[in-house]
Formats: C-alpha cells, structure tokens, sequence
C-alpha cells in the first residue's frame, strides 16, 4: 500500500522494518527506522530524535546578557554558533548598534568555524563513510604517492610517507584498539575506492586531525579561550591595542599577525588536501550524485551569514545572501522574514511536546516547549527497549519548523544554491568549476554527493574569505578605530519593559534562529529552532515529511544489517543532535543495534 | 620540572549530575594552585579536546559514569583499565573518551599517563537541573582521589589562602 505525501513523495509501508539506533559519528542521538522492500530499497524512512532539548526552560527568567553562555554548552560541536545567535537576538531585540570591529572579529570566527567544522566532518565523521580504512593496508605506497602527487601540490605526497603511515595505520590496528575505527562496516560491498585512494584519505585523515588543532588558535586568540570562547552583547569581549603598552591580553599587531598566519594555511590545507581528495573520492561515487536528493531539489533556505559591514540586513550586505527557493523553482528567490508570523512556524502534531493550540504551527516568539512523551497505539517497546515507533502519531522530540508551511533543507548545499541563484559571481565559479571537473550536471548537486561536494566547497570559499577578512580587520583597526564594543545600553534599566528580537545565524550545518522574549529585564520565552531540527523534522499535520526522511527514499542497500549507505546520506547533512550527554555504558552492554524486524 | 599535565572535567553543566566533571574543575582550582598542571572544563567539546589532550604528558579526566554502581560511587580507572571498561559502550556522544584517546594515539601524540575519575551519577534527566545532593556530596571523594593522583605525579597542590 502506497500513498504520496503533499511535498510529493511515495510512502511504502512494506514489511520489513529495519531500526537504526544511533546513528553513529554524529552529535546526540538520531535513530532512524526504515521500511525496506524485497529488493532492499527503502520505501519509507523515519526520523526519530530520542532525546529531549528543554535549553529553552532553562533561559526562563534569566539575564538576556547571559543567555549566551547557557546556549553555548547546548552542544559539543555548535558552541560559537548558538552563541553569536543568542547575542544577536538581544541586541535586536533591544536595538543594539554592534561596532565595525565586532562585526568583523563574529565574522572572522565564524568563517574559522566553517573552515575547522567542515573539515573535521569531512575527515573524521564523514569520510569513513567512502573510505574502507582496512583496505588502506592493502595499498602500493609507490602508486599512493602515484595518485597523490597526480591531483596535488601538497608536500607530503612521497612514497616513503605513505608507508610510514601505512605503517602505522597497521600496528594501531593490531593493538586492537581500533579507537575512532570501530563500528565502521569494513569490507563492505558500497565502497569501491581503490587501496591507494583509501590510503590516501587515510594519510589525510591524520593530518586533518593534526591541523584542525592550528585552526582553533584563532578562536582562542579572538575569543579569550578555548574551549568555550567569551562572547558579549553590543560587541566581543576583545579589547584591541596597537601601541604594545596597556591592556594585558588585548589584541595586538603580534597577536593578529598570527591570526593571519593561521588563516592562510587554513586556506592552503583546504586548497591543497581537503577539495583534492573531495574531488578524488567524488569521483569513484558519481552514482551517489543520483541518490539521496530528497527535498534538495525542492525547497531550500538559507537566513543569510556575513555581514560586510555592522548593522546593515539588506542582502547585498551579506557574504551569503538570504532567502528560499520552493518547489525547486530556481528563477525565483522567496524573501526569508524570521518575524513575520506566517513565515517560519513550528508544529508538534508528530512530536513529543504539547500545544494549547493543538496541531496549528506557533511562530517561534509564541513557541511552547512541553514534554507530551506518547508513543502511538503501534509504537512498541519490550523490556524497556524501543522496538519501533508509531509515525502515524508522535514519534519524535524534533518538532516540524515549516516554511510558509514548507518543509525545508537547510544546509551548505542550500547555502551554495541560494548564492547560485542570488547571481553571486564568487560562488558561481567555485561550483561551475567543480562541477566541470567532475563533469556532471548542476541538477548532480541535489544529492548526497552534491550535499557532500557543497560543504567542501563552501569550506574553500570560507577559508578564501577568511584571509580577506583578517585583511579588512587590519584596514579598520589601521584607520583608527579600536571600538570592539557598544555598551550604551548595557544596564538593565535603559531597556524597555518588553522587547522581542530574533537573532539569525547560518551555522556550518544550517540556518539558526534564536527568539528572544524580555519582559521587565528577564528572559520570558526563548525558543532555538536549530538546522538538525530542519533537516531531521518530524512529519507536520498535512503529512509532508521533513529532509533526512526525503533523501533517503529510493535509496537502494546492498544489506540493511550493515547500512552503510544510510549513514551515508545522513552524514551528507552533517546532522546534529544538539544536545550532548557524556554518560558511559557498562562493559558489554551495546548501546548501538541495528535491528531488522 | 614535572611534565606537562592536563585536568579534564567533561560533562554538560545543563544537566544535572552530567555536569560533575566541570564542577570538579571549578572546586579543585578554586581551593588549589597547581604549578605544571593545566585545569580545564572541557563541556562537550569532544574530538575539539584533542589539541591540548595530545599536548599533556598525563591526563587527569573528571567525568560523570553510569557503571551500574550505587549513584555516587566513585571510580578511579588507569590507563588500559579505562578502554576496557568502554570497549562495546557507545556514549551518546559521538566522540566519546574512548574515540579522543584513540585519536591522539593514532597521531603518535597520546598522553603516557591517563586516569579517570568518575562519579557514578544519580540524575541526568533534569535539565537545568543542579547536581543531586548524592554527588554533590561525592565530590569530596573525587577530590581525595584526584588529589593523591596529582601528588603521585609529582605535582605540588598549594592551597589558595583566599
């Protein structure tokens, strides 16, 4: 029995039932339930997040001007990001002017964040994914530095290096101590790199690993430390003095020439390695840029990141404009309008909260976080454990955020498209020329190889932007101004008795929105809507079904017992469960299952 | 000149009892100076941990566990003794201890020495939560223990006098 939902896709609800909990390599927990047919292609995809994000009870009642700090511990990968939007919404809600420095040093550490944070997913949470790390062993280092040398000018590319990590790479695996290694589905019948590409992207690996250390000085340097860098309403908390006498630990001519010295390496790491062997690997998979498209080719968003100048909104201001594409019509840019109350709404009809409204969509200012757990009359659980959910009910802790009543993607991918569409000449030649290189078509990018392509991309466009913008930060700071913060209205009492503001943020994996309620000098609603809720969204009260549940219909699997395809293209969206727990298992007791019902 | 060594709380301090780790950190640098010991709250910054976790010769973690002990237990594992409890374990978060020391092993840059103190936790469904009365009171115990481990590694705890 099939049915077709109204954003036009096909609901199977065979027999077969395959549950995935958790997914692995990603922040928090995301369980993903299928229905698979007899030729083991996926008919029907659930998205389930298990775990209960109640950050916005927390805020209640607290002091707007600490509101970042709680957001930033939200999660372990997220924190600048949650951080800058919980500024952002304070200071719009009480009409904060930011001075130029401090718009310059958010946009530095952002653009550091999209350099560090794609990396790092790409090498070390997403790369496995294509890179069977066991076969690495098997590879001629001759013909490794062979292939290396052939697509790179990177050093490191000799014979002799590729069998010292070779080497290495072999006695780590026979510690048996297989560290980040294990859980991988080695020796699956999906990967089909070479030896000497896995090798490869395994020496690369390693090396990602050790330079994303040098990346996050310049958090540390902006920011005043790191892990957890400070943030501040009206500005950063980063004094700046050229004259070398003064403040102890602000901001010096040293201490930005480092800066720049990072970035640019940051710049030749990604130019040299990352996009390489994105393009290397892409290239064996080119029958991904065909599968998982899901709601890319559809509706896309994007709330707009870097702004050249302070306190400036308008489109051609931003770095990465703003906007929507619907119905996957790319002549027309939709305005995006976080307070207009029809635009972006959030509905729980599928989700383990209550509204008074019921199943209508609340905008974010009005938004209500109560915890309504029901598992739905199928939904089953045996001895404390979750067999399955009921998605004809609720299933899920991730609410629907719509659109304009839309389900949307959210992501680099969107980010890159939406440019694309804008006319935005820098992120037109770095597509066109990728997609030249792969030779394959534009329409290649709704999918989970496009998704994947995007982001490395988008970090190479980042880093580029980086450099430039360490330079316009010399410019300003070299012209005489040295204000990093406006503390004007610092004090409680200059601000009204009730301001609401909304502050954006496109963060590396999606749009983020804070909305922000203050009432007599107090926090009186906040509410987050973070891309994974986006991209990971629970099905609405009309049915339509959200972007990971999308892209990976009609994904065919060579074995659901080892579903690596399915990790595939949820990794393509960087998904993150924003929530973090540090517990530990006892000895034996696997947390993790794959179970085919 | 002992060699360089790194504290580690790890843990959400949103969270009830999963926030032991940071609290610890926040107790045991405001009672001591430690010259050659770095201090710091890791949150949950996982993999992001591994720059000054493969610059420490000896690593000291503070984490909140759940090993099926009575809430407040506290467990002091060493070295081999910590992969061996969370082989198979998966934690919720991606990059787990187990998945950072692994990594800074794979890169040849691994701290010599590592222990972990935990805390067996009583409540980490609270959000916004504080720390239950059962590990507030624990945490002396964790503090003992860290205590003799630093001095074991040849660190001096001066008493701050403020």
């Amino acid at each position: 029995m099939s049915r077709t939902t109204p954003n036009g896709f096909v609901l199977e609800e065979t027999s077969r039932r395959v549950a995935i909990d958790p997914i692995t390599r990603i922040e928090g927990h995301l369980r993903i339930e299928l229905n698979v047919d007899d030729k083991n292609v996926i008919r029907n995809a659930v998205s389930v997040g298990a775990m209960w994000r109640g950050l916005e009870v927390i805020l209640q009642g607290r002091d707007p001007r600490d509101a970042w700090a709680f957001v930033q511990r939200i999660c372990g990968v997220c924190t600048g990001v949650h951080a800058i939007a919980s500024v952002r919404s304070v200071e719009d809600a009480l009409g904060i002017e930011l001075p130029q420095n401090a718009n310059l040093i958010r946009n530095i550490m952002m653009l550091t964040l999209y350099a560090q944070d794609h990396l790092v997913h790409f090498y070390h949470l997403h790369a496995l994914d294509w890179v069977d790390v066991l076969s690495a062993l098997r590879a001629s280092p001759v013909e490794t530095a062979a292939l290396a040398q052939s697509i790179s000018s990177w050093s490191k590319s000799s014979a002799g290096y590729f069998k010292d990590v070779q080497t290495k790479l072999t006695n780590f695996v026979g510690s048996g101590q297989l560290g980040p290694f294990r859980n991988g589905y080695w020796g699956h019948a999906a990967y089909k790199l070479p030896p000497e590409a896995n090798l490869m992207a395994v020496a690369h690996y390693l090396e990602a690993l050790d330079f994303q250390r040098e990346i996050v000085k310049i958090h540390a340097i902006l920011g005043g430390k790191n892990p957890h860098p400070h943030w501040l309403v009206g500005g950063v908390p980063c004094a700046i003095n050229v004259h070398g006498t003064g403040a102890v630990g602000a901001l010096n001519i040293e201490r930005l020439n480092m800066v720049r010295e990072i970035a640019n390496r940051t710049r030749e790491f990604i130019d040299q390695v990352y996009i390489p062997d994105l393009l290397a690997i892409a290239s064996f998979y080119k029958d991904w840029a065909a599968i998982g498209g899901g709601l890319s080719s559809k509706n896309l968003m994007s709330y707009g990141e870097f702004p050249s100048h302070a306190n400036n909104s308008s489109n051609d201001n931003l770095g990465m404009p703003r906007g929507a594409i619907l119905g996957g019509d790319l002549s027309r840019l939709h305005e995006v309008d976080l307070k207009d109350p029809a635009q972006v709404q959030e509905f729980a009809s599928h989700a383990w909260y209550k509204y008074p409204s019921g199943n209508e969509g609340l905008h974010p200012w009005d938004g209500v976080t109560e915890c309504d757990f029901r598992l739905g009359s199928k939904g089953k659980i045996e001895q404390d454990r979750l067999i399955n959910v009921d998605e004809s009910e609720k299933y899920s802790y991730v609410k629907a955020p719509r659109y304009k009543g839309e389900a949307m993607e959210v992501g680099p991918l969107a980010r890159l498209v939406i440019a694309y569409v804008a006319g935005r000449k820098d992120i037109k030649e770095l597509v066109d020329g990728a997609l030249r290189k792969l030779d394959v078509p534009l329409t290649a990018l709704f999918s989970t190889l496009g998704r994947t392509a995007a982001r490395g991309l988008e970090a190479q466009w980042a880093a580029a932007r980086l450099v430039e913008t360490v330079d316009d930060l010399f410019a300003n700071i070299r012209n005489g101004d040295i204000n990093t913060a406006n503390t004007e209205k610092w004090e409680p009492k200059t601000w009204p008795t009730l301001a609401k503001g909304v502050g954006s943020c496109e963060a590396p994996r999606g749009a983020l929105g804070h909305w922000i309620v203050i009432r007599d000098q107090k926090i009186a609603n906040y509410q987050c809507v973070v891309p994974s809720t986006w991209n990971a969204s629970s099905r609405d009260p009309k049915g339509n079904i959200g972007a990971y549940e999308a892209a990976l219909l009609g994904t065919p699997m060579v074995d659901p017992e080892r579903p690596l395809e399915v990790l595939r293209t949820i990794h393509s969206f960087d998904p993150c469960l924003a929530c973090a727990t540090h517990l530990y298992g006892p000895d034996g007791a696997p947390l993790a299952s794959v179970d085919v019902l | 000149m002992p060699s360089p060594c790194l504290v580690l709380g790890v843990g959400i301090t949103l969270w009830a009892d999963e926030g032991v780790g940071p609290r610890l950190i926040e107790v045991l640098s405001q009672r001591f100076d430690i010259p050659g010991a770095e201090l710091v709250d890791g949150g949950t910054q996982g993999l992001y941990l591994l720059p000054i976790v493969s610059e420490a010769e000896r690593l000291l973690v503070f984490d909140a566990v759940r090993l099926g002990h009575a809430p407040g237990t506290v467990v002091v594992l060493q070295d081999g003794e910590i992969d061996t409890v969370f082989r198979g374990a998966l934690s919720l978060h991606q990059t787990t201890l187990h998945d950072l020391l692994g990594s800074a092993r794979l890169i040849g840059q691994n701290p010599r020495q590592v222990v972990l103190i935990g805390v067996e936790a009583e409540d980490t469904e609270n959000w916004g939560g504080n720390i239950t009365i059962t590990v507030a009171r624990a945490m002396e115990e964790a503090l003992r223990q860290a205590e003799a481990v630093l001095r074991g590694w040849g660190l001096s705890l001066i008493a701050r006098s403020d």
